[in-house]
């Protein structure tokens, strides 16, 4: 009989307490790879879902507020640009593509973003990859009450082609903000794992002149979206000069992904509370299993002193003693990953529903191996107190 | 050569106020191959320590005990636990089987501290006696005299040259301590084994043809009464 399969059967006989131990490691185990791994995931998700744009022009304002909204399509836009800004910047040398947006308007939350058709006719989203529309669906036509549905806001609200719907004033959805206007849906989008798949895409025309706007905002938009030409990085520091040194009319973000990612370092002390915490948890695993472990033993002075009064040296029962601890502590880390699976995926498609990001949470991550590893030491040094115990027990006063 | 044989053995204890007590002190003990020997002598006059010592659980203070041509008190503690695992078996007065251990698993243990398990002969053991039927059954499943059945199987677990039971029968009544004993010395026998029974019963030592009297032999008990025996 090998030795894991006496430590098998010790952890049985105290399966209660044996698996409390594990589901608090399992516990720990959760916590410190959805801090650790999604953090990473997201930010790396979060700096790539940046839609194919090198920057984003839009009125004076903070750089995050500007890219979370026109990109991410989250926040409110800090203020309202002029058509001509827009027009400006397309002119420039440096820049491939230039789409103006505007945005102020939702149906049952989900945002109405206003574009030029050119945006999801030409625009590669991702490297070679451009908008796709589902089945016999078509763009809209820029001067008409059409509209294109990303696929998750189809899939929210239950719109398809043909479809028609009510815009709604603000970004919150108020039931008595209707707007007079009726659109249809005449395509839905292919899904992109972009933020672009939860809003609804109508002419750009349609947001500026919705009944009951200003009519003196007519031609302001709320953001320009911007591809530079490759390799045209110079150009990315003289726009910066021009318009956040120079000018204090308009913020120009870029890279776009920057302000992502100190948005992510802001958050740094955030994640390191987290980190904390599920180290904490990690050591109050390791102590559970010690006590486990340790009672185990007072209780098992008996037959530790008969398996080495049939022969069993002390280091093997010492051998025994911390094979339980590190089955306790496997049997914690597969019950991890498997609440990591479950749990991951639930806050993966929370990000996806609220943000447009999809994050892979299986993605190869320092977390899958530091975890296990840290845990494991944890176990190890959990079970060397029983274990030392089952080491010195004395036969003859236990064999009576 | 005797299979055993120890020279002025002597193991001391520690009383409860720190004082060195001698417990055993045997000048001359031999048992040869295949020999089947009683000790008598009354509760707490050192039998089980001897026990203890001739089989390595406990290291002597002074003496000599040569066990199939290896002096055991040369060994280190962890070479004595391989010894005793390779060449001793030992019956104890209450079993102490594993509880949550399938019969087979408890003649097993006995395996995988020494040369290694052999799963048939785990299976002939426990047919010899009489439970080729319970093998997977859990040990504290079974009556009295048949986990005293399964603690002997145990003990020959090893093909062991000497098997040291301390009060085997203890536990069992009358009828089952008859059948017990038979089967242990029978299956001793017919496996080699030297034996040597430890026993306060006078019906069950008068029995053996080698019979020694512990109490007379132990030169400590007979001057602390046996006080610190265990």
């Amino acid at each position: 009989m090998s030795p894991i399969r006496m430590a098998a059967i010790g952890l049985k006989q105290r399966a209660v307490s044996s698996s409390i131990a594990a589901t608090s490691v399992a516990l720990s185990g959760c916590l410190l790879m959805l801090v650790w791994a999604f953090k990473s995931e997201a930010e790396r998700t979060f700096a790539a879902a940046d839609g194919g744009f090198d920057a984003v022009l839009g009125p004076r304002g903070s750089k995050l507020q500007i890219v979370l909204n026109a990109l991410y399509h989250l926040d409110e836009s800090p203020g309202l640009m002029r058509w001509e800004d827009y027009e400006r910047i397309k002119g420039n040398r440096a820049v491939a593509a230039a789409y103006p947006i505007a945005v102020g308007d939702n149906y049952y939350g989900i945002r109405l973003v206003g574009t030029e058709i050119e945006y999801l006719q030409n625009h590669e989203y991702r490297e070679g990859r451009k908008f796709e529309l589902q089945g016999d669906g078509r763009l809209f036509e820029q001067d008409a009450l059409e509209a294109v549905i990303g696929s998750q806001a189809s899939r929210q609200v239950g719109m398809k082609v043909g479809d028609t719907f009510h815009p709604y004033h603000g970004l919150q959805f108020n039931i008595d903000a209707r707007h007079e206007e009726l659109y249809t849906i005449t395509g839905v989008l292919e899904p992109t794992g972009t933020p672009a798949d939860r809003v609804i895409w109508i002419p750009i025309q349609g947001i500026q002149t919705m009944s009951g706007h200003d009519p003196n905002a007519a031609t302001d938009i709320s953001a320009v979206l911007i591809k530079l030409r490759p390799g045209a990085n110079m150009a990315g520091f003289q726009l910066d000069m021009l318009y956040n040194r120079r000018g204090d009319r308009l913020t120009f973000a870029w890279p776009a992904s920057r302000s992502i990612l100190q948005f992510f370092e802001k958050l740094g002390w955030f994640d390191q509370v987290l980190q904390a915490i599920a180290a904490m948890v990690a050591v109050i695993a390791g102590a559970g299993i010690t006590a486990v472990l340790y009672n185990a033993m007072n209780e098992r002075q008996r037959d530790i002193a008969v398996w080495r009064a049939l022969g069993a040296r002390r280091q093997t029962v010492f051998g025994i003693a911390i094979l339980e601890s590190l089955g306790i502590t496997i049997s914690g880390l597969t019950g991890a990953f498997i609440l990591y699976a479950v749990a991951g995926n639930g806050i993966a498609r929370f990000i996806r529903n609220e943000a447009g990001v999809a994050l892979d949470i299986f993605s190869s991550n320092a977390a899958f191996w530091w975890t296990p590893i840290g845990l494991l030491a944890i176990g190890l040094l959990a079970g060397l107190a029983p274990a030392f115990k089952a080491y010195k027990t004395d036969v003859t006063k236990n064999l009576i | 050569m005797p299979l055993l044989e120890t020279l002025n053995l002597v193991k001391r204890f520690r009383d409860e106020e720190g004082r060195s007590q001698e417990v055993v002190d045997v000048p001359s003990f031999v048992v040869e191959e295949g020999e089947q020997a009683a000790i008598k002598g009354p509760s707490g006059c050192g039998k089980t320590t001897f026990l203890h010592l001739v089989s390595g659980i406990l290291a002597a203070d002074e003496g000599s005990i040569q066990v199939a041509g290896t002096e055991l008190t040369s060994l280190s503690e962890a070479r004595r636990d391989r010894f005793r695992a390779e060449n001793i078996g030992y019956v104890f007065q209450s079993f102490h089987l594993m509880r949550d251990y399938t019969c087979l698993e408890n003649v097993q243990l006995g395996m995988s501290f020494g040369p290694g398990v052999d799963k048939n002969f785990a299976r002939k053991l426990l047919e010899e006696v009489g439970l080729g039927h319970r093998l997977n059954y859990k040990a504290m499943a079974l009556s009295v005299g048949q986990q005293q059945r399964v603690a002997l199987a145990r003990a020959l677990a090893n093909r062991p040259k000497l098997v040291l039971a301390d009060e085997p029968t203890g536990s069992l009544d009358e009828e089952n301590a008859g059948v017990a004993l038979s089967m242990i010395r029978k299956l001793c026998q017919e496996n080699g084994a030297a034996l040597i029974l430890a026993s306060h019963d006078r019906a069950i030592v008068e029995t053996f043809d080698t019979k020694v009297d512990f109490a007379a032999l132990n030169q400590a008990s007979a001057t602390n009464a046996g006080g610190l025996a265990k």
